[in-house]
């Protein structure tokens, strides 16, 4: 009679345990939607709709802003973006292929980037796994550039990333304002479009011409080539929670200051935890180039992370915590 | 008497537009050291020009009193200058020796725009400081052309230092740190939120103000 109280306890506990742990990966999984939903629907926003603006980002004491059109007709994407700081520059996109103009040096840089297409379907696929790191809080609405956004909070669950307040334009989810916030939820870089026209008059034919008339323009290509860390005897041996490698290329190799030393090319290791990017370069180590190890400070979310690994020399960037960039530079070992 | 005068007048005026040479400028200048008459003649076109020249200085008050405190100033300060180099002024210049030095090389000096040498002193100590910045001070001829012929096989080598060719004015901060920045945001957007704000993010900002 016991023992029988006993099964029953324990087919009541299992239950329980059973109810508890359904729930709450029902939650976890109900959140990812609503992340990867509210995700989907700001991505698929600049896919669908034409507008013109001038857009700001700020961050470490200085602001930069930009002249904007993006047009597309529903197969392609097509944007122009002419600074209004710094650098005189016009950079052109049409969908992955990105086009860098300097007129005062009358070079253009032609780019391929894989990154821009890759998040549509892996948000669409649920594959990520953005919910389980970052918590979504929608915070209501606000009025920005003229527009009545949705105001949501993407909040780390732990403190190797930053977090993000976004500000989505109600009708059509388009993202007019962007926050990036530090541990502490103070705000640390902000980009926002000043003026925004939705269904601006931009001709996709114009935009079109401009781009591919680099006549007079010395056209340059960055010399990568698409290789894998593994292949090349690099391994993460203490993965850092939530970052997934996205791709490693090959970078042109850098003249030693000595010519009789044989130089590896660099390898650039991409890493993504689905909202935040880390790059991690490898390169052979220099004395006379590599003298400055520690944390730089680039401003804003940006920080870089020098340290020499034996006969090699580690640069970790990423728009996260230093901390993160020092996991990086830890977990990494040489398997050749 | 009066010719002599109008004509020694004349000589400091020109002294003073910088148009006296030779011998001329020798004794003028000679005159104006010796002459406190004519010292005061000097003074009175200089303050004449520059009130004429710069309207702001007009309320400006000049006179030989106040050449002769800074006289006897400049004297006690270079008497001072031995125990200072001795030691015996406290580093942090806060002791009770710093608080009887005349505060001639503290305090802005009232007629500090009409003595045009503070700018060029001015401009002086930035161009050593930017020499220094550099690292340029001590380097050997062999160093500056290895450092100087590494630029353009760079530049050659990756379209990624176009950037810096287009005049970013980069040489404060290393060129190889700000290439694999430029690196990773060209090709790490692997965010969800890349599109837009992402990508414009990284198209319009460069960086920190250099």
């Amino acid at each position: 009679m016991k023992c029988l109280a006993y099964v029953r306890l324990s087919f009541v506990v299992v239950l329980c345990f059973g109810l508890v742990h359904g729930s709450a990966w029902a939650q976890t999984a109900a959140a990812e939607k609503s992340v990867n939903t509210w995700l989907l629907r700001m991505h698929e926003a600049s896919g669908q709709r034409t507008y013109s603006g001038t857009f700001v980002v700020s961050a470490a004491g200085s602001m930069a802003s930009a002249k904007i059109w993006h047009v597309c007709d529903g197969t392609q994407q097509l944007e122009r973006v002419e600074s209004l700081s710094g650098t005189p520059r016009a950079i052109f996109r049409r969908n992955d292929r990105v086009i860098t103009f300097f007129p005062q040096s009358k070079v253009a840089v032609v780019e391929q980037r894989e990154s821009l297409g890759l998040f549509p379907n892996l948000l669409k696929s649920n594959d990520t796994d953005i919910g389980q790191f970052y918590q979504l809080k929608v915070q209501g609405k606000e009025r920005v550039a003229g527009f009545d956004a949705d105001v949501l909070q993407l909040l780390p669950k732990d403190n190797l990333r930053y977090g993000y307040r976004i500000w989505s334009e109600k009708k059509t989810g388009l993202v007019i304002q962007l926050q990036t916030l530090d541990l502490n939820g103070q705000v640390i870089e902000q980009a926002a479009f000043s003026e925004l026209q939705l269904d601006a008059p931009v001709s996709i034919d114009k935009l079109s011409q401009m781009m591919d008339n680099t006549q007079g323009y010395r056209l340059e290509r960055p010399d990568l080539q698409k290789t894998t860390a593994n292949g090349l005897g690099w391994t993460l041996h203490k993965v850092v929670t939530g970052f997934k490698p996205v791709g490693c290329y090959e970078r042109p190799a850098v003249p030693s200051t000595k010519a009789s030393n044989a130089m590896a090319k660099p390898i650039q290791w991409m890493f993504s935890d689905g909202l935040a990017t880390v790059s991690l370069f490898v390169e052979t180590f220099d004395r006379h180039n590599h003298v400055r190890e520690g944390v730089t400070a680039m401003g804003g979310a940006t920080h870089i992370l020098t340290q020499r690994m034996g006969d090699w020399w580690l640069t970790v960037v990423g728009e996260v915590p230093s901390s993160t960039l020092g996991l990086f530079a830890q977990g990494l070992e040489r398997t050749k | 008497m009066n010719d002599a005068i109008s004509l020694s007048a004349e000589r400091i005026s020109a002294l003073a537009d910088g148009q006296l040479e030779g011998d001329q400028f020798v004794q003028t200048l000679t005159e104006v050291s010796f002459d406190p008459d004519s010292a005061q003649t000097w003074l009175a076109y200089h303050v004449v020009g520059d009130v004429l020249r710069s309207p702001e200085l007009a309320p400006s008050v000049h006179d030989l009193a106040f050449l002769d405190r800074f006289t006897q100033r400049l004297a006690l300060e270079v008497e001072r200058r031995p125990a200072a180099m001795d030691g015996q002024v406290p580093q942090d210049g806060l002791g009770s020796e710093r608080s009887s030095v005349p505060l001639v090389a503290v305090l802005p000096s009232a007629n500090q725009s009409v003595f045009r040498w503070t700018t060029w002193a001015a401009a002086a100590s930035v161009v050593i400081s930017a020499v220094l910045g550099l690292g340029l001070w001590d380097q050997s001829p062999n160093q500056n052309a290895g450092q100087l012929s590494m630029v353009p096989e760079r530049a050659a080598q990756s379209p990624l230092v176009a950037v810096d060719v287009a005049g970013t004015g980069v040489m404060m901060r290393d060129p190889r740190l700000d290439e694999l920045l430029l690196a990773h945001r060209q090709l790490a957007g692997h965010s969800a939120l890349q599109m837009p704000a992402g990508f414009l993010r990284n198209a319009t900002y460069e960086g920190p103000t250099r």
